[in-house]
């Protein structure tokens, strides 16, 4: 017992002298490193003399360990441990230098320009000492410092914050945020060294750091182990008033820039936008998002409606052509993304009152040029209306990025201004009709390119059924006309028109084009046309798909003409057995020879006109009766029919040319004296050669309200058959997605939410749905 | 037995019933229900009112027409009086509902019967008695005005249309709910407006019915764009709140 503990004091005895001989050994090495850092130059420290203390800490600690396991516990005089007192060594040569430090920033801490060297100088020194101090003393992290829970680079950073941070951040925090300030008034990013200072923030929170030093650059750094505190600690202490400050400073500025115009206001934000990028980068990267968001909601999204909207904004500057200017501004507001709306809207309201412009224009000068042959309003419009598209499609390209909310703004402002005009369905036919019938002899990019055109303003149509009704009509007068047929071109319009509405609702159409291929093949294969004198062109058409209401097939026809269409029936009837063929003469066309006085004309009339005009080869006069009696003509098709004649002189009659045919007993004689220059004449009945008939506009009327009364029942139909399918497939559905889905499976018109109900309504009625019992707003099918 | 006719059998054992003796489908299908669509029950049920009716059959030969079988709007009227009720008093819409009386203006022998014996009454004097328990009940209990309200488009309703006219509507409205649902009074001035409607679907007079108990006073309820309201109540909105259309 007594030689143990005599040993274990000599043991105590040699270890004191051990630790006495490192602590003087460490307080020559750091004398060295202070001399080094004062002289600012690097420091140089033999490896040996670091080593040479490492290595007594090692063995001591090495002993004291070993008879820790011998014995339990080896008291040093104080009570202290020999570990204890090596990391009380460690923290006594920092401290000694954290006081050092500190008394230093007290001589300077008047000014701010010198609290910025000499902060970030000492920081710097005491990183570097800690560094080397840490050296020497390593290897009591593997031995003590986990038994207390920390290690020793964390402990420099502990003490100094204790000692040194904790007792000026306040005034580090104002020297920063003053520098900050100064970089905004200058617009220069004056002094880098803030960023040492800044960095204090971000580390001083960590509670666990290693010490390194970066020989590369000369740079020793605390490198956190958890970001967590440390980013807790950095945004509480330093971000949170640099936000505060950001935001100050430029709620002012912005007050004060109100009066800029839109450009200004852009090109100075965006010169913002960049200083405090560069800040963000150099000085505080990690505050970058939040300094980024900060501004954006202050400088676009806070501003973004009344830049769009001011007088120098998006109206202006579509107007007088600031193309430019619309980029910057788009750029600018496209940095938050949310704001796009606004100008998708300022967008769409300068183009959608364009575009109401065109159309009150064409309705004042409708009324201004009524009788000068100008081009259809028709054609007028929809040259204008896409000329302005194109002006807002070649901007939205160029200078809006094709941006998607920008594009439905596109859409949606011609939508509104082509279906605010009622005639719109009704122009778009005739325009197409117009370019169609220009189309022969054009090349084929170009066409390709009109046909789009009329595609795209098809797209923007609600009631394209109405479209399709004059459509049709049109189609009709193309396809029968030969010169003007283009089954090619006709084939590739549906095609598109086919793409756009989906598939089923164009069958009638389709089936027209067909009948119109179907007739020429049956003529080429029957060579019908080489087979006999009478030159006989035949358009077979589908009945009920052809927009014909009158088939005047009880006409006694001339032998000439019965013949030949009887040879015509005779031959189709053997390919097509049981079909039935009537002829609707009101719809032929052709042209007769007439000699008169040794002169030959060449009339283009009507089968009917042909009809009727044939009688005089029996002979030169006949009364009106005779003619209705031998054709059988309806009399208003007879008048419609001979007046053109008589306009041309050709046929005399008792009263004025254009009269109605009132007095049967009238006659028509042929004007044998007839002559005229020129030889080849249009006859076709036309509106200047017919009579005024005062209930012709009363039917007309009537025909249009029937009409419209027909387009009616049938998107009755439409919406009644998309709901049944719907109710049949779901069974069980909600009111509104009922709604929803019928509103978007119906592309041939666009019915509005009163019509469904009451076509729902209509189907509870006829017992197709029902409402649930408990939850009204479910229906329910009915089997 | 079978546990649950379908429609076609529960048709053809409400035509047997009406063998036995003349009665409405109505109450046919109400007593075959009370006898769980037991025909022999059925058939007992009815008897035995008819043969207990004696003094009820006396009542009914008081109001009804020398020649006829029934009671028409002379007899009813004359009905009215003793029971000390007007004309247009809801609760005679209650009775007819308590009667399971098919068609309005009309009274069936059986409906006599089958009401009077319902009502554990004998005469028109003992249902004086418990007209104001019938009042109360059609005033308090919802569920029974329910009942009545829907029971009536099918009482006012010509046999062969769906659909009831506007005027009928607004007599049955005004009658059945203006007391309850002081918005109707708003609904019937719209009506004056609305000339378009002349008729009324079941859906709509029944959707007025939730639209009276769920929206009532407060129209800030009413879910213009999403509900799945009858156009006919989308108007009486549009005409109280004007603005709201789009």
């Amino acid at each position: 017992m007594n030689k143990k503990s005599e040993y274990t004091f000599e043991q105590q005895k040699q270890s004191q002298q051990k630790l006495q001989s490192i602590h003087q050994q460490c307080q020559i090495a750091t004398k060295k490193i202070r001399q080094g850092l004062l002289e600012g130059g690097s420091i140089k420290m033999q490896n040996q003399e670091i080593m040479g203390i490492f290595n007594d800490i090692y063995k001591l600690t090495e002993d004291a360990g070993k008879n820790q396991n011998s014995q339990n516990q080896i008291k040093v005089k104080s009570g202290e441990s020999i570990e204890e007192q090596l990391i009380n060594y460690f923290k006594g040569f920092l401290q000694e230098f954290i006081t050092d430090i500190y008394q230093k920033f007290n001589e300077f801490k008047d000014e701010k320009e010198s609290v910025l060297y000499i902060v970030s100088k000492t920081y710097h020194d005491y990183k570097a000492y800690s560094y080397w101090l840490y050296k020497m003393f390593s290897y009591l992290d593997i031995f003590a410092m986990p038994q207390i829970h920390t290690n020793l680079s964390s402990t420099s950073l502990k003490l100094f914050k204790e000692g040194y941070f904790d007792k000026c951040n306040k005034l580090i925090l104002n020297t920063i945020l003053q520098f900050i300030q100064e970089t905004r008034k200058n617009g220069i990013l004056l002094n880098k060294q803030i960023k040492q200072l800044i960095q204090l923030f971000s580390v001083m929170g960590s509670k666990e750091v290693e010490l390194k030093h970066m020989k590369e650059v000369g740079e020793y750094d605390y490198v956190c182990k958890k970001q967590q505190d440390a980013s807790i600690f950095y945004k509480d202490q330093f971000q949170s008033h640099l936000l505060q400050e950001t935001q100050k400073y430029y709620k002012e500025e912005i007050d004060d820039k109100q009066k800029f115009t839109t450009p200004e206001f852009i090109n100075w934000g965006n010169s913002i936008f960049k200083l405090e990028l560069d800040m963000c980068i150099e000085c505080y990267p990690k505050s970058q998002l939040v300094i980024e968001n900060k501004l954006k909601m202050m400088l676009v999204k806070d501003q973004a409606s009344r830049l769009i909207n001011s007088p120098t904004g998006v109206g202006y500057m579509l107007q007088y052509d600031r193309t430019e200017e619309l980029k910057q501004l788009f750029l600018y507001i496209l940095r938050s993304k949310e704001c796009i709306s606004h100008l998708a809207k300022a967008y769409q309201n300068y183009f959608e009152q364009q575009g109401q412009i065109i159309n009150n224009s064409i309705e004042q000068e409708q009324q201004q040029q009524k009788d000068g042959r100008q081009p259809h309003e028709a054609e007028l419009y929809f040259t204008r209306i896409l000329e302005i598209m194109e002006i807002a499609q070649n901007i939205l390209k160029q200078q809006l990025y094709d941006e998607p909310e920008i594009q439905k703004s596109y859409s949606g402002a011609f939508m509104c201004v082509i279906n605010k005009n009622e005639k719109s369905p009704m122009w778009l036919a005739i325009y197409t009709d117009i370019i169609i019938r220009s189309e022969k002899g054009v090349n084929e990019m170009e066409t390709d390119k009109r046909l789009s055109k009329i595609v795209s303003l098809f797209q923007l149509l609600y009631q394209r059924d109405v479209f399709f009704r004059h459509y049709q009509k049109f189609l009709s007068n193309r396809l029968l006309n030969q010169q003007i047929q283009n089954l090619q071109l006709e084939k590739q319009l549906l095609q598109k028109f086919k793409g756009e509405t989906g598939t089923n609702v164009l069958t009638q159409l389709s089936s027209m084009i067909n009948d119109i291929e179907q007739s020429n093949r049956f003529a080429s294969d029957q060579q019908i046309s080489k087979n006999t004198k009478f030159d006989l062109n035949v358009f077979l058409l589908s009945q009920g798909c052809w927009p014909i209401t009158t088939i005047l097939d009880n006409i006694i026809k001339p032998p000439q003409i019965q013949n030949v269409l009887e040879n015509y029936e005779k031959l189709y009837l053997v390919k097509h057995n049981g079909r039935i063929l009537t002829w609707c003469l009101n719809m032929g066309q052709g042209e007769l020879i007439y000699k008169i006085q040794t002169e030959k004309y060449y009339l283009n009339v009507n089968t009917i006109q042909m009809v009727a005009f044939l009688q005089f080869n029996k002979k030169d006069s006949f009364t009106i009766k005779d003619f209705l009696d031998m054709t059988k003509i309806d009399k208003i098709d007879l008048e419609n029919s001979l007046i053109p004649f008589v306009c041309m002189k050709i046929i005399s009659r008792e009263k004025q040319d254009i009269e109605e045919f009132t007095d049967d007993n009238e006659v028509l004689k042929l004007n044998l004296g007839f002559s005229n220059r020129a030889k080849k004449m249009k006859l076709l009945p036309n509106q200047k050669m017919q009579p005024k008939r005062a209930n012709k506009v009363k039917e007309q009327n009537q025909e249009e309200l029937q009409q419209m009364e027909q387009l009616n029942k049938q998107r009755e139909f439409v919406v009644d058959s998309q709901l049944v399918r719907l109710m049949k497939s779901k069974k069980t559905i909600k009111h509104h997605e009922l709604l929803e889905n019928c509103q978007s499976m119906i592309s041939i018109f666009k019915p509005d939410v009163l019509f469904i109900k009451k076509r729902i309504e209509n189907l509870i009625e006829r017992d197709y749905i029902r409402r649930d019992e408990k939850d009204w707003n479910i229906y329910h099918y009915q089997n | 037995m079978r546990s649950k006719p379908n429609q076609a059998q529960e048709d053809i054992m409400i035509k047997d019933l009406q063998r036995v003796i003349q009665l409405n489908d109505l109450q046919a299908r109400e007593i075959l229900n009370q006898t769980q669509w037991n025909l022999q029950k059925a058939t007992n049920y009815i008897l035995d009112i008819q043969k207990s009716g004696i003094k009820i059959e006396e009542q009914f030969k008081k109001y009804a027409t020398k020649q006829s079988l029934v009671i028409d709007e002379n007899g009813i009227s004359q009905f009215c009086k003793e029971l000390e009720i007007d004309l247009m008093d809801p609760v005679i819409l209650y009775i007819s509902y308590i009667f399971k009386s098919e068609t309005m203006g009309i009274y069936t022998k059986f409906d006599f019967l089958y009401g009077f014996t319902i009502l554990k009454v004998q005469s028109t004097s003992e249902l004086k008695k418990v007209l104001k328990r019938l009042k109360d009940d059609l005033n308090n209990n919802q569920e029974i005005q329910k009942s009545v309200y829907k029971y009536c488009f099918d009482f006012t309703k010509q046999k062969n249309r769906k659909d009831i006219e506007l005027r009928f509507a607004q007599g049955l409205w005004e009658t059945l709910l203006t007391n309850t649902f002081p918005i109707m009074k708003q609904f019937l001035k719209y009506q004056i407006q609305e000339k378009d409607q002349k008729h009324i679907s079941r859906d709509t007079y029944y959707m007025v019915w939730e639209f009276c108990v769920q929206i009532g006073e407060d129209l800030s309820k009413y879910d213009y764009k999403n509900g799945a309201w009858p156009t006919f109540i989308d108007g009486f909105y549009l005409y109280m709140f004007p603005n709201h259309k789009q």
